[in-house]
């Protein structure tokens, strides 16, 4: 038996995945989270709240880094 | 010894018990983590689609390495992507698609149209998911012998040649634990990338700058950081196709299988041992 060769069995599965792939990045179904009205629109925004409330456990009293000037163009 | 037998009456290996709990678990997250941090990242790099090596900002002279552009031509809007000083015409797919003016096309953004603020919203509340699952998975395979699994021993060195030489052959050997290149491929993600995209991700934030101002230093700039980060998501995507192929071309009802119940059908060759099913 030849095992170097692709079996059209695995090349149609490779076809498959590879379209199944394409249909779930080509598409705007997901385009609902963008709106107002979307349920999960609150959940998104519990993480940006986390985040506020962790970076400001973790910032503390630190002050935002100086840079010189012959970094700055 | 009871021997396998399949239904087609070949011998079949043992049923070894090889993905953990908390690395199916795991993976399946990651997995969506990944489509929908790629798909807001690509939105969100698209508000500004150019990256940048060095630690200066400003407009004197140009350090873009990549920069993805539309020119106005006789022959309508075209677009344009410049690398390292070449340029190539991507019009269609990067600069301009659908006669719009957009870095990467509709199909590969989320949200589809262009919108900084939901790509943002989506992408950190991904990334939160993602370190979470990280932070709990590395907590897990410290006692559920995964990371043993993981790490490369001598002989996966010794073996590795030999390995490769049968992965492009697609000769695919379905042993007790992974293979060297398996492991290879694994551990760059997991202890490479995943850690490379979070500290590159987090050196973005302003506040963690003033926070941990040695995450500055450690990617060489704000700007190095960004583009760190632009080019860990390239070998993820890299990974993810050849994982995809690898996963089909060495038996996709098997591979599944796996890392979805955890039990995987070794090769004849594998000795049973206990533990194993038939």
């Amino acid at each position: 038996m030849n095992r170097l060769v692709l079996s059209r069995r695995r090349l149609l599965s490779l076809g498959g995945v590879a379209a199944s792939a394409h249909m779930l990045a080509g598409c705007d179904q997901l385009d609902f989270i963008g709106r107002d009205d979307s349920r999960l629109r609150p959940v998104f925004s519990a993480a940006s709240s986390l985040t506020y409330r962790v970076q400001r456990v973790i910032v503390g009293d630190a002050l935002a880094p100086e840079f010189a000037e012959s970094e700055i163009r | 010894m009871a021997k396998n037998i399949s239904t087609s009456g070949r011998i079949r290996g043992p049923l070894v018990y090889q993905q953990r709990a908390a690395t199916r678990v795991a993976h399946w997250v990651w997995a969506a983590c990944f489509f929908l941090l790629l798909l807001s990242g690509l939105q969100i790099f698209n508000a500004h689609p150019a990256l940048y090596v060095g630690s200066e900002s400003g407009w004197e002279y140009d350090n873009a390495i990549l920069a993805i552009l539309a020119d106005e031509t006789d022959g309508g809007l075209r677009g344009r992507v410049r690398v390292f000083g070449m340029s190539l015409d991507t019009t269609g797919l990067l600069g301009v698609s659908g006669d719009e003016q957009r870095a990467f096309p509709a199909w590969a953004t989320l949200p589809s149209y262009q919108d900084l603020s939901i790509g943002r919203l989506v992408h950190f509340f991904f990334a939160w998911v993602l370190v979470v699952t990280l932070i709990a998975w590395a907590v897990a395979s410290l006692f559920n012998g995964h990371f043993r699994q993981l790490a490369p021993t001598v002989s996966d060195l010794r073996n590795l040649p030999g390995d490769m030489a049968d992965h492009a052959r697609g000769r695919f050997r379905h042993g007790r634990n992974y293979s060297p290149l398996q492991k290879l491929a694994y551990a760059s993600v997991l202890f490479v990338l995943f850690p490379l995209i979070v500290l590159s991700g987090l050196t973005m934030s302003p506040a963690m700058n003033a926070a941990w101002p040695w995450l500055v230093d450690l990617f060489g700039g704000r700007q190095t950081a960004r583009t760190v980060h632009f080019l860990a998501m390239a070998f993820l995507v890299a990974f993810f196709i050849i994982h995809i192929a690898m996963m089909v071309l060495a038996g996709p009802f098997n591979e599944l299988r796996s890392i979805v119940t955890g039990w995987y059908r070794a090769d004849k060759d594998v000795a049973p041992s206990t533990g194993d099913r038939a």
